[in-house]
């Protein structure tokens, strides 16, 4: 019985407990694209959330960004990280608190996050491996965010998603196998819906819908590749749980085309375990909230 | 192993060894942009103005980032290598060599690394190689995914207990089925 996507879509925006981001996530990361921005104002935006604030400037002075100095300030982290990194770690910081501790259908969702970090670390080492080092951030939250479309139906649609779980463990197969099965659709849709939602920009919400099928997009191809591996990187170094122990492929024509070998394996999770290795502040935010 | 893109003043008598995961020996040898070719290994990392990493150390080159790394005025580059024979460098620096006493050096290093393993650490690679094959237990078909697996399995071990493996989820044992796949 395949689920109508517009009824699902409507069920799911009428829920009126929908996760929210707050409000200055989606000010902050629009506010960023807009060229007369400057720090003051970003700044500014910030600190008017008191718990993301607090946040912020723990994930700033955190070894990942190793300054010898501490930061003090939104101000001061924005004029010395830039509004990129600010971006995504504001969007990393907001996501966390986001959703509720508790599963509706058995998924660990410490774990869940705990893979979504992983994927978030490993796509910007695999952008930087694949020449797009420039827009490395840009996979880093694409990662965060890649799987967000599966918390969502785990709370919100527990009765529709519940089933699915459950058929995707006895069956030994991807939860994306058994969404397609049994809705038609898979979480990449019901994340791009709730990012929509949320007013984060375009380009984000289509990198994330497009993670499992890289080829099919035309734009930014690269960075949608590099989620496509930081999925399977993170899944291969056993870094948290996404719902489901399985392995997709690598992509075949991915896989021709970036000369993927043992080699490219051997730097890419040699270079994502030191990277989490910095990252524990990362990590421990999944369990303080 | 750590790479800091410094770059390191060689000396004739200096051998700098690098054991990458297959057991060689590599070498760091500068080498002129022009005469860079496919199958090197950056053996630093190039960042842009911001200090940002556009290609970090350790990839292996194609021939289209040596035609971007020539464009961007760089003139020789530190690059790793698995070999006997000398690089060319720039003229007035010396070159290292990886003699036959350096490699057999190495490889007697790897194996007393083995026998070195003392149980605990036997234990530890073996619990590791079950998790991550359950995982690959639906891949193992696919060569490139089985050669992921091996990558995965010698990274974990390679950096015990304090890498990544402490986020692995954990069960009682290792024959315990996940019961909802988490």
């Amino acid at each position: 019985m395949a689920l109508d996507a517009e009824r699902l879509r409507a069920t799911i925006e009428m829920v009126t407990d929908l996760p929210t981001l707050p409000v200055v996530v989606a000010r902050i990361t629009n506010q960023i694209a807009n060229p007369s921005t400057n720090a003051a104002d970003i700044g500014r935006l910030i600190e008017r959330d008191q718990a993301l604030t607090s946040k912020v400037l723990r994930l700033v002075n955190s070894a990942y960004y190793g300054f010898p100095k501490q930061i003090k300030s939104i101000q001061h982290a924005v004029v010395i990280l830039g509004f990129n990194k600010v971006k995504t770690i504001v969007i990393t910081a907001s996501v966390f608190g986001a959703f509720k501790a508790d599963s509706a259908t058995g998924i660990d969702l410490r774990h869940f996050w705990q893979h979504s970090l992983g994927v978030a670390i490993a796509s910007k080492v695999t952008a930087e491996q694949i020449g797009v080092g420039h827009v490395a951030e840009d996979a880093f939250i694409g990662g965060l965010l890649h799987d967000i479309g599966k918390v969502v139906m785990d709370q919100y649609q527990p009765n529709i998603y519940s089933p699915i779980v459950k058929y995707a463990n006895d069956k030994g197969i991807l939860l994306l196998e058994a969404e397609r099965e049994v809705m038609g659709l898979d979480h990449t849709t019901v994340g791009k819906w709730v990012m929509e939602r949320w007013r984060l920009p375009a380009s984000i919400v289509n990198m994330v819908g497009d993670h499992h099928s890289p080829n099919n997009t035309t734009e930014r191809r690269e960075l949608v590749t590099a989620i496509h591996l930081g999925d399977i990187f993170a899944r291969a170094l056993g870094i948290g749980n996404g719902g489901d122990n399985r392995m997709p492929t690598i992509d075949p024509g991915i896989a021709s085309a970036h000369n993927i070998d043992a080699a490219f394996f051997d730097t890419a999770l040699e270079r994502i375990i030191e990277e989490v290795g910095k990252a524990s502040d990362f990590f421990r935010l999944i369990t303080s909230g | 192993m750590s790479e800091n893109g410094v770059r390191v003043p060689f000396a004739r008598t200096q051998n700098h060894i690098y054991p990458n995961s297959a057991g060689f020996a590599l070498s760091k040898v500068r080498v002129r942009t022009d005469q860079l070719t496919p199958g090197m290994k950056l053996g630093e990392p190039i960042t842009n103005a911001n200090g940002v990493t556009i290609m970090p150390s350790g990839i292996r080159l194609t021939p289209m980032f040596i035609a971007r790394i020539r464009k961007w005025n760089i003139d020789a580059i530190d690059v790793l290598q698995e070999t006997k024979a000398a690089a060319t460098s720039d003229a007035g620096e010396a070159t290292t060599e990886v003699g036959p006493e350096a490699e057999a050096q190495s490889s007697q290093n790897t194996r007393q690394l083995s026998d070195r393993l003392s149980n605990e650490q036997a234990d530890f690679a073996r619990t590791v190689a079950l998790e991550i094959s359950r995982t690959f237990v639906n891949v193992k078909n696919d060569p490139l995914m089985m050669q992921l697996r091996t990558v995965a399995i010698k990274r974990l071990v390679y950096h015990g207990r304090n890498g990544v493996v402490n986020l692995m989820r954990r069960h009682g044992s290792v024959d315990e089925e996940p019961a909802h796949g988490s």
